[in-house]
């Protein structure tokens, strides 16, 4: 018969909730027994997704970048959105969607939003670097002019999801409403981060308003991390660190605020 | 011991708010299986939850320091693409360390008796086998208060009567707290009653007599 379990602290059935909470979203999404292609989906999905807008962009639209190839920009732009974009629009049914969980008292709705947003930045840091390999063997690129620098850039853009996610779980469980128009300005914030274009292009009275937007001095800097030629006037990666902070402190408040009210019926 | 103080808990309704108890206070003593009584949309289900831990009142609070399972019978929380050993394994690793999560998981495997079902996705389950391995996974925890709601027997006779062997053998250490509309069930479960009438909560020191005045009450609005 079972040992009654000695009490762990709350950080360690945090830790142990998060942990269970990540493989079991891994298993679910990817290794399920319908796909006999089990984990190789969770790297295979991402791929053919980049590889379609690769041939869409770099050979159809034919568009050229300072200091890279074309294909080293977008993958440095656009799999770190991925990672932004899945884990808000997963957070925004996440309370409704994970009713069951919440019925095991370990389980928070924060330990939700912490384990996909490793997941997703897990997932999309792996696929990254499955791909630029491939694109340097292709003799695409030069080397990384600043690996912590890459590193650092990625993780600040998770800590920036999570934020956001935070942010969207309580409006998501507030409103369905106001969660649908959320995953439409998602899309519209796709073009305006510089994902498939360099920001340079656009004139200079045009540039200042999206600015505003902080994700652009991230994926501008991860570029400048890939290859220190590439331009970045106008790009301020303190204002990135700056809106994650604030994005923390509002998301862990609003999420303290309405805790109990996610997990009431 | 589980302290209930000052519980307060509504909806509102398109005809306003609807108490289900208003400043409910009760001691549930230690070490006595409680029995929970009232008419169906009373809001037994609903405190049950709130012991739990895993829904809140409006206002008041819980005080106890006893461990508390989650309501027995429960298969919310299983992924229906994920498997068995999958779902239970994840179950445990919120409950026990690493360490313990392959006995925990293997309990619930010769509990559940469903062979090789174990292996297969848990929406492929017949509802009797989802049942087993729902009942498998809540006994391979111990707690201190097992939340049983409305669980009525499953599985076929010998399933049952090994449920109720080591339901026996829990009960020697644990208590439950027991949400049902089956009377004779719950007097011979349960010691203590708590009656949940028109807003109102009654503690009772003797379930016998909570059924008696529940009867009373049912009967008599009829």
């Amino acid at each position: 018969m079972a040992v009654r379990a000695k009490r762990r602290n709350s950080f360690e059935i945090q830790l142990a909730t998060v942990r269970a909470l990540f493989l079991r979203e891994l298993q679910t999404r990817f290794g399920s027994q319908d796909l006999r292609l089990g984990y190789l989906w969770v790297l295979l999905e991402p791929i053919f997704q980049v590889l379609l807008l690769l041939v869409m962009f770099s050979f159809i639209l034919a568009r050229h970048v300072p200091a890279m190839d074309y294909s080293v920009f977008l993958l440095t732009g656009i799999l770190p959105w991925f990672m932004f974009s899945r884990s808000v629009n997963r957070a925004l049914g996440a309370v409704e969607g994970n009713r069951g969980l919440l019925n095991y008292r370990p389980v928070l709705p924060v330990d939700i939003a912490i384990a996909r947003t490793v997941l997703e930045l897990v997932i999309y840091f792996i696929v990254y670097v499955l791909l630029m390999l491939v694109v340097a063997w292709f003799g695409l690129l030069d080397g990384i002019s600043d690996i912590p620098l890459l590193l650092f850039v990625w993780f600040a853009i998770a800590i920036f999801a999570f934020g956001f996610s935070l942010i969207m779980m309580v409006v998501g469980h507030f409103s369905g409403e106001i969660g649908k128009l959320v995953a439409v300005l998602l899309s519209v914030l796709y073009f305006a981060s510089g994902i498939i274009f360099p920001v340079q292009i656009i004139p200079e009275q045009y540039l200042q308003y999206l600015l505003w937007n902080p994700l652009i001095h991230a994926f501008e800097t991860a570029r400048y991390a890939v290859n220190d030629h590439y331009p970045i006037y106008h790009i301020d990666f303190g204002y990135f660190l700056k809106s994650t902070l604030v994005l923390m402190v509002i998301g862990l408040l609003v999420y303290k605020f309405r805790e109990r009210r996610m997990m009431t019926t | 011991m589980i302290e209930l103080k000052h519980l307060t808990k509504s909806y509102t309704t398109p005809k306003g708010r609807h108490y289900l108890f208003k400043d409910l206070n009760a001691v549930l003593p230690e070490g006595k299986s409680v029995g929970l009584l009232g008419r169906n949309g009373a809001g037994k289900s609903t405190l049950l939850r709130i012991i739990g831990g895993i829904d809140y009142a409006d206002s008041g609070e819980i005080v106890s320091n006893s461990t508390i399972s989650w309501p027995i019978g429960l298969a919310g929380g299983f992924q229906g693409s994920l498997t068995g050993r999958q779902n239970a394994r994840f179950v445990s690793r919120l409950y026990v360390p690493e360490a313990a999560v392959a006995e925990k998981v293997a309990f619930v495997e010769e509990f559940a008796e469903i062979g090789k079902y174990f292996d297969m996705p848990v929406k492929s389950y017949s509802s009797g086998m989802k049942s087993r391995l729902t009942f498998g996974l809540s006994m391979a925890f111990e707690f201190d208060y097992y939340l049983v709601d409305e669980v009525t027997a499953v599985g076929d006779a010998k399933f049952r009567q090994k449920s109720a062997n080591l339901m026996a053998q829990l009960r020697e250490r644990s208590s439950f707290i027991v949400v049902s509309h089956n009377l004779k069930e719950l007097e011979k479960q349960c010691d203590v009653g708590l009656l949940l009438l028109d807003g109102q909560a009654t503690f009772f020191d003797d379930i016998v007599e909570a059924v008696k005045v529940y009867e009373a009450n049912v009967l008599a609005k009829k």
